[in-house]
């Protein structure tokens, strides 16, 4: 607590002091200084490139491009050289001779081949060791697209999984673990919009089809002062905005789903749109499936991505994105299910002047469930959803070539409908509907970078959020032993809640020399909405819930340590960083505890405290013929809550000791190439009996100790190999082949332990393994044109 | 009274359905494991009804989980039943089972202790006999599909759905077990074949010939279903028990003892429950 007040004592002078100690006068009274802005596209396509830089080549200051592929340097005027990279892409110079505010739009070419190693010499590719930003990790749509997939399906959450402090709560599960944080604690936003069920087909896929998406970014601890709300992580990804040049596409057709995606312009250089849809047929291989019953079900998941934009100006752009999606299953027509995400999100972008860039938003996202049982069953149909609608303003002031200046507001209304129970054929049933529950969440934030000299750069901020609930409530109220006493019902529209909270983040980075630096880093994340799940990995039928008087706001304390840098002439990245966390109002659930259709949910939850620490390793090689990295974590998650495991800590179940991924790729000629990935995961906590009793024929188990044993450890080898079609000069179209070999060791890995009694000794138990996956091939065809 | 007892059979439906999904493809196999052993406990498992007969009592221990043995019986207990006013003392009759005189029947609305002494450390339980509707008529219908959970139907064999006709009292939460015999044989001879069911979605409704059990049976078996009035502990008890038995279904939470009604850490589970019965035939085809 005592260094929480000290950092907030600490950052207002910094502020202050960055407004002091900024040599460069302010430059609309200096007739001296002018603004170079513009924005960074891809030549091709038109598509703005998020994080390209731009610097000058004499003085090597510069900037990044934001997420809107815009850039704003203020200079003095006179000559220099203007040099704008990002990787995967030719780098270009400007000499300029600057007398008056410019506006400088790039296209940037793509490598023409990966195959020869492209080095110009000029180019800063010492992103990693130079940007203040440390626990980020970046890949590029293309990097996801070589790493070999699960039934060939390219899937952006399986490759942020293979990076180091990043665990997958395990195969089958939609959740994936940062730092060893619960699955609820990442926040998932595609074009800026909250995604709360990320997976498809119980978690084997993700809901983001890659051929729409342009920039994915994981933020495993540094999560900018703009975001919060999620207590781990930081899932950002960003849709492409569609080809302003050319109308194009492409297309795939693979083991169990099928794509198309095209894109175009609408107007040649000033509105573009995309289209993207993905359907899976996995169900069209039940007829294989032993049992008679299962071959009847029916089982798939589709997607659709759409996007597009209007370029008013250089100074004012719109952006309009959706995205759907939903999956599908019907089990002998006598349990149905669906689920999925929808999403909308309206963007403006406006420019004040050069040096100030602004964004709006308007967000709407609904993530629902709705099962429906035959009247057989039980004769009733039952939906529940989070519906959220969200407005931001966020602002990016360029204040000089050292001081950036980010600071902006959001609020969110949320609307928690945990579940509604209706009569389908069964004349018995009683609607029965839990109370809808209301919230508002509000954020201002405000941070900066400030480089201080040539080694320290400091980046810094404040974020102050709000969470209110809002009538019409009903909030119960329990006693210390969790019984019920009474409740409180508040009128529609009061606030009968409110919970405000300030998180300090921080960093500074030290540069040693051109080749490395080290990063410390700080920050508190505060989280408002939970998830009731006491499943391993999360399902799609679990209920997200509010903070209120009963359940305090979960909050974490990161610290972060690392050491960055290239090598090899900088193709090689290196990076180790340290971290530990400190979780404070974390939740757990009783024993046997009821989470649907629970109106006293309250009442089941147990409250406790986590920490976390650890060590990752990386060593990446982003281009050239051999490509790929190595990641190693060695970790440890626990939690200590009141009524669990007798109240002592005990490991969570995301606490993997070992995690080792191994990503490589080769391209052996200009058409062909070749993926592998091995990964090593030490085995899952799991909670196994102690002792048996025997009870009306059945053995029942008795258990002594949380999470006290392990599942075998984890590990696959994957391998692809990708045979583009000839190219033809003057045509477009492209093709190429994709084989994929999923666990090619067959690797029999455990996804759960379970027991029976032996045939002949009922008495006997015996356990079994279960494990999901054998050798599985897959071939996917791809076109582009 | 609340929502928040209902929903449990039905979550371990949907619990059920989302790992056959999972599960459709994957494959089991033994493996060799050595697990801690918890120290030996008491376990206790008894009923008394409103039925006159002989009410049983199984006293035995518990054992390390992965033990060849069967559970030990305790033959040297005392074991006593009292409703305040009477005590019955059960005696043993073999094989750690105790029983009551022939005559014996409990009365609803009463409260009934149980007491087993044994190993010289006292076990205590008590239970109030929640009263019964009465069934007013069975339907038992051919069945076309497999709906109950870990009812696999077995080629060759034809399977009835038995439905229930009765009035759901509305007045407060009330808790069913149900077991079914097929010409006087238990057909429900596990204790996972038996139904249980809160009146959640149904209270104070006609039940219209809810389905309750799916059977196996042949035209012209007389089929009778007793209905028993449950504690909200026993169905959370048995909730657990079910739940035990998926243990290891990642899906399903995290595993965890199940909730005794016994003293001083005994295992198991004292039932009082009011009984009601219904009859049918299995219609011809």
């Amino acid at each position: 607590m005592k260094t929480i007040l000290t950092l907030l004592m600490w950052l207002p002078a910094l502020f202050i002091q960055a407004a002091l100690t900024d040599t460069e006068p302010d430059y609309s009274s200096d007739t001296t200084r002018v603004v170079l802005s513009g924005r960074i596209r891809d030549k091709q396509t038109g598509e703005e490139l998020i994080g390209a830089s731009v610097y000058i080549k004499e003085s090597k200051a510069g900037t990044i491009t934001n997420e809107y592929g815009f850039y704003s340097l203020p200079l003095k005027k006179g000559s220099c050289t203007i040099v704008v990279s990002y990787v995967g892409y030719e780098s270009q110079m400007f000499p300029l001779t600057l007398t008056k505010n410019q506006t400088l739009n790039v296209s940037l070419a793509e490598v023409a081949s990966t195959l020869s190693e492209v080095v110009v010499s000029d180019v800063r590719k010492n992103e990693i060791v130079t940007s203040t930003e440390m626990s980020v990790v970046k890949l590029k749509t293309e990097q996801i697209k070589s790493i070999p997939a699960l039934m060939g399906e390219v899937d952006v959450i399986k490759a942020i999984q293979l990076l180091p402090g990043v665990q997958s709560a395990g195969e089958g599960f939609s959740g994936y673990n940062v730092r060893g944080g619960s699955s609820e604690q990442n926040l998932i936003l595609l074009d800026e919009a909250p995604i709360y069920n990320a997976s498809h087909l119980m978690g084997f896929f993700s809901v983001f089809n890659y051929d729409a998406v342009k920039d994915v970014k994981l933020y495993k601890g540094d999560i900018p002062v703009s975001a919060g709300g999620r207590l781990s992580s930081l899932l950002d990804i960003r849709q492409k905005d569609g080809n302003a040049r050319d109308f194009s596409g492409s297309a795939g057709i693979g083991t169990i789903s099928s794509r198309l995606m095209l894109e175009g312009p609408v107007v040649k250089d000033k509105s573009s749109f995309i289209i993207a849809g993905r359907r899976s047929y996995a169900d069209l291989f039940l007829p294989f499936a032993k049992d008679t019953l299962v071959q009847k079900n029916k089982l798939y998941f589709y997607d659709l991505n759409l996007k597009w934009n209007y370029n008013f100006s250089d100074r004012d752009r719109l952006f309009v994105s959706g995205y759907m999606g939903r999956d599908i299953y019907d089990f002998n027509s006598a349990v149905g299910m669906g689920w999925g995400n929808n999403s909308q999100t309206v963007r403006w972008n406006h420019l004040f002047s050069p040096r100030l860039f602004a964004n709006f938003s308007a967000i709407h996202s609904n993530y629902s469930y709705d099962m429906k049982l035959a009247p057989e069953i039980a004769g009733f149909k039952w939906n529940s959803n989070i519906e959220d609608y969200g407005l931001k303003a966020d602002f990016g002031f360029y204040k000089s070539t050292r001081n950036t200046l980010r600071f902006g507001v959001s609020s969110t209304y949320h609307q928690f409908h945990p579940g509604c129970i209706t009569p389908n054929g069964n004349p018995a049933v009683i609607e029965m509907k839990m109370p809808v529950n209301y919230a508002l969440e509000h954020a201002a934030y405000i941070g900066n970078e400030q480089k201080v000299n040539a080694r320290i750069v400091l980046d810094y901020g404040l974020r102050f959020t709000a969470f209110q609930n809002v009538g019409r409530g009903t909030v119960y109220h329990f006693s210390d032993e969790y019984r019920l006493t009474d409740s409180s019902t508040y009128a529609p529209g009061t606030i009968y809640n409110t919970y405000t909270g300030i998180e300090p983040r921080g960093g500074i980075t030290y540069s040693l020399n051109e080749f490395s630096s080290l990063k410390a880093n700080y920050s508190r994340t505060r989280q408002y909405v939970h998830l009731a799940s006491n499943s391993q990995g999360g399902t799609p039928l679990d209920i997200w819930f509010p903070s209120n008087s009963n359940v305090k706001p979960q909050i974490c304390d990161q610290y972060a340590l690392g050491y960055f840098r290239t090598i090899h002439s900088e193709s090689i990245e290196a990076s180790v960083e340290v971290y530990y966390k400190d979780m404070q109002n974390q939740i757990d659930f009783k024993d046997n505890a009821v989470l649907m259709m629970n109106k006293h949910l309250d009442g089941e939850l147990r409250f406790g405290k986590g920490r976390a620490y650890g060590a990752e390793f990386m060593l990446r090689k982003q281009e050239g013929k051999f490509n790929g990295w190595i990641s190693y974590t060695l970790s440890r998650s626990e939690r200590k809550i009141s009524g669990i495991n007798n109240g002592d800590y005990y490991r969570a179940n995301c606490d993997k000791t070992h995690n080792i991924s191994v990503v490589a790729n080769y391209i052996i000629s200009p058409r062909l190439s070749a993926s592998a990935n091995w990964v090593f995961i030490t085995g899952t906590p799991v909670t196994l009996p102690a002792g048996k009793f025997e009870y009306g024929n059945v053995v029942v188990p008795v258990y002594s100790e949380r999470n006290g044993y392990r599942l075998p450890d984890y590990h696959r080898l994957d391998l692809s190999l990708t045979l583009k079609g000839k190219e033809k000069p003057g045509r477009r179209f492209r093709s190429e082949w994709n084989l994929s070999v999923y666990n090619a060791y067959y690797r029999k890995n455990a996804f759960s332990i379970s027991f029976a009694p032996q045939k002949g000794n009922p008495s006997q138990m015996e356990a079994y393994k279960t494990y999901l996956f054998p050798i599985i091939p897959a071939i996917t065809y791809n076109v582009k044109f | 009274m609340s929502n928040s007892e209902k929903f449990n059979i039905m979550k371990t439906t949907i619990i059920f359905a989302i790992a056959c999904i999972v599960l459709m493809s994957s494959c089991s196999e033994k493996i060799d494991l050595t697990l801690n052993n918890a120290a030996s406990k008491i376990v206790i498992e008894g009923s008394l009804t409103s039925e006159t007969k002989q009410h049983e009592v199984r006293v035995s221990r518990s054992l390390g989980y992965l033990d060849a043995n069967a559970t030990p019986a305790v033959t040297d207990a005392q074991v006593t039943i009292s409703d305040g006013s009477q005590i019955f003392v059960l005696t043993h009759k073999g094989n750690g089972v105790y029983v009551t005189g022939p005559g014996v029947s409990g009365i609803p609305g009463r409260t009934y202790t149980i007491r087993v002494v044994a190993d010289g450390q006292e076990f205590t339980a008590s239970e109030r006999m929640n009263p019964v509707t009465p069934i007013d008529s069975l339907a038992v219908l051919k069945a076309y599909m497999a709906i109950q959970p870990g009812v696999v139907w077995e080629p060759g064999k034809q399977y009835y759905n038995i439905g229930v006709y009765c009035q759901e009292p509305g007045n407060e939460t009330n808790f069913y077990m149900f077991d079914v015999y097929v010409n006087n044989r238990l057909w429900t001879d596990t204790i996972t074949k038996r139904f249980f069911s809160d009146d959640g979605f149904i209270n104070g409704s006609y039940i219209q010939g809810m389905n309750v059990l799916q059977i196996d049976a042949a035209p012209g078996d007389s089929v009778r279903l007793v209905m028993s009035s449950v504690s909200k502990d026993f169905y959370y008890f048995m909730y657990g028990v079910i739940q035990s038995g998926m243990s290891g279904n990642p899906f399903a939470g995290q595993p965890a003892n199940l909730p005794s009604n016994l003293s001083n850490g005994a295992l198991g589970y004292f039932r009082v429950s009011a009984v009601a019965e219904g009859v049918g035939i299995v219609p011809g085809q």
